[in-house]
């Protein structure tokens, strides 16, 4: 288990929690879908907070490791990048049902990607996408880049230049921002395929004069630095569109729709993630054409922890709970409620089988992370790793079993349409 | 806006077996059904058997006309595979078995990359090994890569031995693969036939082929979902048969899923329905079956890049259609495997 962060000061996340007590009940004591979707709202905002609290924890380390680079200030950054990922996983359960944040999270979590348009790769073991373009680019070694006839000033290395840059030439792999690019100027690629180890980037990387490895030492912290500000920045944005006190935002657009869209959107978003998502493209494929191209958090090895705060996150929305960093528990009006107001059955159904997807991915946890010969989910998905296979196998074989449930849930609510919202959206 | 549909296309679209025919009024529409789908499986038998002989002739005797025959044993099979590749449930969901016959996606080259780790070695795999492995040197599209890529033009190439033992390792595990299929398939008859939920759940088989078709078939490589085109994104760029693929899957569907369609059209009263949807799909059929045969080349032809865009509206045109009829059914929508981005 990473170390979690020092608490700090959120005053109005305090406020939140303490509103449900008022809040929960309706007149006849049963809880109502508009307060759980009010609730799922909390959520959304407090995990959103704490992401951004965690990235800006990383910018501070980025900005140490960019003023002295060493061995101890970029295992710093390395170690701020993997609790910045607590939050923002458990957060992708928002993104499948809310276009507000399907439309934005590209620039923050787009992957797999195409990782030498940024930086210097090994010649023999850098498999791109096929046909894209701008695979090659090494912006930080160029201060023009030709990307399919287009060329292009990216002298001046700023957070806007770098979204721009993002799917330039039309290819998804050219992923120029978010945490996957500073994931790979933090570790580098990881050349040991199905072996241990991950990426070996060194601090000199980072470092200026002769002391510099790799040649653009000022870029590639020009760079890092723009990428993780622009970070910060995305998160920013989030939080307020889903903070309580404003106009104008997603929150009270959601708030306004029908409790049963409100459902349908937390639905949608948790059945999309678990099997999709999760299960299929970012677990199934990787084992069974045994690629390490489709693992998650290839350069730093860390994708079980991807993979298990994902399936927190489809737990708390089905239990309104969300562990905050401080360690402190956002509780509320949950699905949970609802559902087994309807089936309790269910309810116990779908709570024992979140909490045996939560139990399988666990053990992908533990063995990545244990003393004794760790396996990262690259050496769990090698050929002839049965082992691995199956621990990989038995959390998809989870994931797969919830989902069931989740549409029978769906169901139960009257939601009978589990599609993403298109409404008010022009194609 | 475009991309997101492009995204989010698939995860939308799609219909589930929760609460739909509630009555179930439809057994003999999955009779029909399932004997339509065993008979395409044996179809896929028949041609994948046929695909391991003239890969085994073909090695021992490697001329010209044994290649030809080779060639075209080896799109036979895959397109009797298109064909039936709308079944998406049943024992084609054990181990894999879609993506043993035919790994794609593949925008990152994993079946080269791992048919070169294969090709380098000292010795040929055996079925068992290939069986063992990566998906993505299992099935068509890895046969693909010996009879088509560019590394393998030489004349010498597919008749060294390691090459030729390669591909008749993966000839021989795909054909033992679609003949446990269809024997899973036999077995699972009963099941499938007394389970209300397989009606929805085989609309909802072909109403994703048709999407599939739509989104990722087609409009991606024709940099119609938010990228650029791209003829790598097609299916089956290495040989230039991508159309030819869509052709055996609006085949497979005229042949195999229509008969079960129109049975429980029928008993709603909704006939109509059932024909119109039969005479766009012959339309769109013919109309795949009169284009050349590779994608990628008419990206860059705008006569070519025409043909495609009318065949792409066609099928947007049949989903559309599909889904009216999901409608009348009252099916619900829910989740599956594909969604995610």
């Amino acid at each position: 288990m990473p170390t979690r962060f020092a608490p700090r000061p959120l005053p109005c996340v305090i406020a939140l929690a303490t509103l449900f007590p008022a809040a929960a009940m309706a007149a006849d004591g049963k809880i109502t879908a508009e307060q759980v979707v009010g609730h799922y709202a909390d959520l959304a905002h407090a995990n959103y907070q704490d992401a951004l609290v965690a990235a800006r924890t990383l910018d501070e380390r980025i900005d140490a490791l960019l003023a002295e680079p060493n061995d101890a200030t970029l295992a710093a950054a390395r170690q701020a990048w993997r609790e910045a990922r607590i939050p923002y996983q458990q957060s992708e359960v928002f993104r499948f049902g809310n276009a507000v944040v399907d439309d934005w999270e590209g620039q923050l979590n787009a992957w797999p990607l195409d990782e030498g348009m940024i930086d210097y790769v090994a010649g023999d073991d850098y498999q791109h996408e096929l046909g894209n373009a701008g695979a090659t680019a090494n912006i930080i070694a160029n201060e023009r880049i030709q990307v399919a006839g287009e060329s292009l000033d990216v002298s001046e290395l700023t957070p806007e230049l770098l979204a721009d840059l993002n799917e330039i030439g039309g290819s998804e792999a050219n992923v120029a921002t978010g945490y996957h690019a500073i994931e790979f100027l933090l570790w580098g690629q990881d050349l040991h395929g199905f072996e241990a180890g991950n990426g070996e980037r060194p601090a000199s990387d980072y470092m200026s004069g002769d002391a510099c490895t790799h040649g653009h030492c000022d870029r590639r912290g020009a760079y890092l630095d723009a990428a993780s500000d622009l970070l910060v920045d995305d998160l920013e944005w989030m939080v307020a569109q889903w903070a309580p006190d404003q106009d104008d935002n997603y929150r009270q657009a959601l708030l306004a729709e029908s409790p049963e869209e409100g459902l349908r959107r937390m639905l949608f978003g948790m059945g999309s993630l678990s099997l999709g998502e999760l299960a299929g493209e970012r677990m199934k494929v990787a084992l069974e054409a045994n690629s390490v191209e489709d693992e998650h958090d290839c350069f730093s090895d860390n994708t079980h922890n991807s993979h298990y705060y994902n399936g927190q996150g489809i737990q708390n929305v089905y239990t309104g709970t969300y562990q905050r960093l401080d360690g402190s528990t956002l509780e509320g009006p949950a699905l949970s409620d609802l559902v087994a107001a309807e089936d309790s059955t269910l309810d116990a159904t779908l709570t024992d089988q979140l909490a045996n997807s939560m139990k399988e991915l666990d053990a992908l946890k533990q063995a990545a992370e244990a003393d004794q010969a760790p396996m990262a989910f690259d050496m769990m998905i090698a050929p002839g790793n049965e082992r691995g296979a199956e621990l990989v196998n038995n959390a998809i074989l989870a994931l797969v079993t919830q989902t069931g449930s989740i549409e029978k849930a769906a169901g139960e609510l009257g939601v009978n349409s589990l599609q993403s919202d298109d409404a008010g959206h022009t194609f | 806006m475009f991309k997101r549909l492009g995204r989010l296309g698939l995860a939308a679209l799609t219909l589930a077996t929760a609460p739909l025919l509630a009555d179930d009024d439809a057994p003999q529409a999955r009779e029909r059904w399932h004997q339509a789908i065993d008979q395409r499986y044996g179809v896929l038998v028949d041609a994948s058997e046929r695909l391991e002989a003239s890969a085994d002739r073909f090695c021992e005797q490697p001329d010209t006309s044994h290649r030809r025959r080779l060639t075209q044993d080896w799109l036979e099979a895959y397109q009797a595979w298109q064909a039936v590749r709308f079944v998406d449930f049943g024992p084609i969901e054990q181990q894999s078995r879609a993506w043993q016959l035919q790994f794609w996606p593949d925008r990152k080259n994993l079946v080269g990359r791992k048919m070169q780790a294969w090709l380098a070695a000292d010795q040929p795999p055996s079925a068992e090994q290939i069986a063992d492995g990566s998906v993505a040197a299992q099935g068509f599209p890895a046969l693909e890569y010996l009879l088509f890529d560019d590394a393998m033009q030489d004349d010498e190439a597919l008749t060294h031995p390691v090459a030729c033992g390669l591909m008749r390792a993966i000839a021989n595990h795909l054909a033992d693969g679609t003949s446990a299929l269809r024997r899973d398939w036999q077995r699972f008859g009963d099941h499938y036939r007394h389970t209300a939920s397989y009606t929805g759940a085989t609309l909802h088989g072909a109403l994703l082929a048709l999407e599939t078709l739509e989104d990722k078939r087609l409009g991606s490589p024709m940099g119609l979902t938010g990228g650029a085109p791209n003829g790598y994104l097609a299916e089956a760029w290495r040989s230039g048969r991508s159309i030819r693929l869509i052709e055996g899957t609006l085949h497979g569907l005229e042949d195999t899923f229509l008969p079960g369609l129109k049975t429980l059209l029928a008993r709603r009263g909704e006939a109509a329905l059932a024909d119109d949807f039969r005479e766009a799909l012959d339309r769109t059929r013919r109309r795949a079956a009169k284009m050349s045969s590779g994608l990628a080349p008419a990206l860059d032809d705008g006569a070519a890049f025409s043909e495609l865009q009318g065949l792409h509206v066609q099928i947007g045109q049949l989903r559309h259609q599909l889904e009216e009829i999901g409608g009348t059914l009252g099916l619900a929508r829910g989740f599956n495997a594909s969604d995610g981005d």
